[in-house]
């Protein structure tokens, strides 16, 4: 789709960063030893370090992602939310306060406080750097992919190459977020967060009032001809004729029309009677995208804004909405309650799109994207969506799947270099858990509201087909510029809050773990300090090039990977560490490496990385199915008790 | 409300930790809500996958099982987490009654 400048949103954007980076050179001023640049002192605020927990935790993932993936297909994209939110209770009642009685600057002091080895140190440091690499990469895609809606800036030739808007947003949040984190480290990052946390969790709030006022109505248009659902004969009675099936569209459940008047083609997807409301010769239109000679054609028209030229439509549309209190039929419902809003939706019927390529018989590609009339009551039940829809049929391969991403989310938050990090912030145990317990009433409440905007985006008629990470801010446009300037630049500080604190993180585990502890280079606090920074703009750099490199990749789903591998490597070491004495400190390092290296392999031999990283058919991958945490995780945990066995110290001779 | 104090910058971090016996209490409490947790959750995922036609049900409330259930996970996560607060405070009046570890 082609988006319009927002000069407004532009300006609100710049008006935060500039706040941001403000006080980010104040702060510097005054965190200038180790202590400050990692820890903050320990002297955070709990409520603060707690809202700072939302704004750390809440990323691009969370906002963008999960509000897309509800948008088009309901319940499965909120199964996300529960799962991340349930990882927090594993933070506050297991790993919290130990970590904090433990640790000093970095998840591995904490590892690393009973045995003193060069082992841990650097598999904790080794760990924490791919975990915060890996997590940033969705991180930078999110914020290129945001960048588009805001400045429609031509794109810039540079002799050998071209910088699109895409990467200028990935290079402008990459240099911002290393400005941040350089000048004041852990205090302004902290900072950030807070203030982003707080403003994600208040203007959503503020957007699921308006949702809920507005309430659910048949009167939104979206989708080309408004969804036009016609049979085949009256298509042939108004001038249509069938193309013949050709290539990939062969076997499909497609039938191209061409205009016997305009020779141009249509394409009609045979959605037969799904909802057995109507008869099975019903089709419906779709739109088309081919690229030809580099450039994007829809439904047969060069995409633009110029005379004959087309482009994109909004969809997301309900088409019936259920029967009133006295069984009338309604074109709306009027404001509606939280839970009366489920209730209507339950019983309505809705259009919402699906895309599928199509290799067309010269070799270039098709992708189709069609409406489907789906019932309210099939989206409101887990299984809508491709990545859980084996949920539904009788397949054992689907449902480990579904259980390893679940474990995963329930592991992997308090495994997150990046999360545990911020419980140096405060000052004692009780402020670690007096915090963590702010940011779960600050995530859940967010959570809950994450249900209400994607299922408003779902029907508000305007949804791009082609990005579902652009739902929450179209679905802000719906109520106007100003909201949809103020959700476009929260969701870019909430970009900049998530990147700076993995970057501390990773920073953290170059200067303090692998430079101090590992290599034993002797710094003072001064050349600690500035250790860190360099390494926060070398690992800033690396981010910047691989959110560019990555670029077509979903961005919940790297993040789901992300928590795979940190629950594989860190879980297990946490948890022995804290309830087994007879963890030693070869069964920590090999419980580390073991759980990392086989989620690594085992996400990189998975359907999923067939089918977008090396384009090769995913029916072939080595792995059956995507998730590896089902089997990575307690192989972290065999590992670890093994090796901890074949080492266990002996037995001191007793005297006879 | 400041920021960070104006002497913070040559403090080290601040540990002002709890007594081991009264960290151990409290680490008891935590495990006892975990498993209580743990278990609501595993049952969710359970019925997720194995029972579709229970979480689809309507109920008087107006959503479906699946929603109210969802949103139960995430509201009991929070009232779980605030009964933490008060057992761990009541976990330190008791242990201050018993003479604070001494």
């Amino acid at each position: 789709m082609i988006y319009t400048p927002s000069y407004l949103a532009i300006g609100v954007f710049a008006f935060f960063v500039l706040i941001v980076l403000g006080l980010s050179f104040y702060l510097g001023a005054k965190a200038k030893s180790a202590s400050g640049y990692y820890a903050a002192h320990g002297e955070i605020p709990w409520f603060v370090n707690g809202i700072a927990f939302a704004g750390d935790y809440l990323s691009a993932a969370s906002f963008l992602g999960i509000c897309g993936m509800i948008a088009f297909y309901g319940y499965d994209g909120f199964l996300y939310s529960i799962g991340f939110l349930a990882g927090w209770i594993v933070a506050l009642f297991v790993v919290a306060e130990p970590l904090k009685r433990m640790g000093k600057f970095t998840f591995a002091d904490a590892l690393d406080s009973k045995f003193h080895s060069k082992g841990i140190k650097l598999s904790a440091a080794i760990s924490t750097l791919v975990v915060s690499i890996f997590y940033l990469i969705p991180q930078m895609v999110g914020a290129g992919a945001l960048i588009k809606p805001l400045l429609s800036l031509p794109p810039i030739p540079l002799g050998f190459t071209t910088i699109g808007q895409f990467e200028i947003g990935v290079v402008t949040v990459g240099a911002v977020v290393i400005l941040i984190v350089v000048t004041a480290g852990m205090v302004s990052t902290t900072w950030v967060q807070f203030i982003k946390g707080a403003l994600l969790v208040l203007f959503c709030t503020v957007l699921t009032g308006m949702i809920l006022q507005r309430g659910l109505t048949v009167e939104r248009k979206g989708g080309p001809k408004d969804v036009a659902r016609w049979t085949k004969a009256d298509l042939e009675l108004a001038g249509l004729k069938v193309v013949p099936e050709t290539g990939g569209w062969k076997g499909k459940p497609y039938v191209r029309y061409r205009n016997l008047a305009s020779g141009k083609i249509s394409v009609w997807r045979d959605n037969g009677s799904e909802t057995g409301d109507v008869a099975a010769d019903f089709v419906n239109q779709t739109i088309y995208v081919t690229i030809k000679d580099g450039k994007k054609w829809i439904n047969g028209l060069p995409q633009g804004k110029e005379e004959g030229e087309t482009d994109f439509q909004p969809v997301g549309t309900i088409k019936v909405l259920g029967p009133g209190d006295s069984g009338e039929q309604r074109k709306s419902t009027g404001p509606l309650s939280p839970f009366a809003f489920f209730h209507e939706l339950q019983n309505s019927e809705i259009y919402t799109w699906s895309a599928e390529k199509i290799k067309e018989e010269d070799g270039s590609e098709t992708t189709v994207y069609y409406p489907k009339l789906t019932k309210g009551a099939n989206l409101l039940l887990p299984g809508g969506s491709p990545t859980f829809a084996d949920l539904r049929k009788d397949s054992l391969a689907g449902k480990l799947n579904f259980f390893s991403l679940m474990l995963a989310l329930f592991g992997g938050t308090a495994s997150l270099p990046h999360i545990l990090i911020r419980y140096y912030t405060v000052k004692d145990q009780a402020s670690a858990r007096k915090s963590t317990m702010v940011g779960i009433a600050a995530i859940g409440f967010f959570y809950v509201l994450t249900l209400f905007l994607g299922l408003g985006a779902m029907t508000s008629g305007v949804l791009d087909p082609t990005d579902s990470n652009m739902a929450a801010p179209l679905l802000a446009r719906s109520f106007g510029e100003l909201p949809f300037a103020v959700i476009s630049a929260i969701a870019f500080t909430t970009v900049l809050g998530t990147v700076s604190g993995l970057i501390l993180a990773a920073s953290g585990a170059v200067a303090h773990d692998l430079l101090t502890s590992f290599l034993k280079m002797e710094l003072t606090d001064h050349e600690k300090v500035r250790a860190g920074k360099i390494a926060a703009v070398v690992v800033g750099a690396i981010a910047i090039v691989l959110g560019i490199l990555f670029k077509n990749f979903n961005v919940s789903f790297l993040v789901g990977w992300a928590f795979n591998v940190a629950a594989s490597a860190n879980l297990p070491a946490l948890v022995m560490l804290l309830f087994w004495k007879g963890t030693t400190k070869q069964g920590i390092t090999w419980g580390i490496f073991a759980g990392l290296f086989s989620s690594l392999a085992w996400v990189l031999a998975s359907g999923e990385a067939y089918k977008n990283i090396y384009g090769l058919d995913p029916n072939t991958a080595v792995v059956p199915f995507s998730q590896p945490a089902i089997v990575t995780l307690p192989l972290g945990f065999v590992v670890l008790i093994v090796a901890s066995l074949l080492t266990r110290p002996k037995p001191a001779a007793t005297a006879t | 409300m400041k920021l960070i104090p104006d002497d913070a910058a040559d403090r080290p971090t601040a540990h002002a930790d709890e007594h081991l016996d009264l960290s151990a209490r409290n680490s008891r409490t935590g495990l006892w809500l975990f498993a209580v947790y743990l278990a609501t959750y595993v049952v969710f995922v359970g019925m997720a996958a194995y029972t579709p036609g229970i979480m689809g049900q309507p109920t008087p409330l107006g959503p479906n099982v699946a929603i109210l259930y969802g949103f139960g996970l995430i509201f009991g996560a929070v009232l779980l987490a605030m009964l933490y607060m008060f057992l761990c405070k009541r976990n330190a009046d008791q242990f201050e009654r018993e003479g604070g570890g001494r």
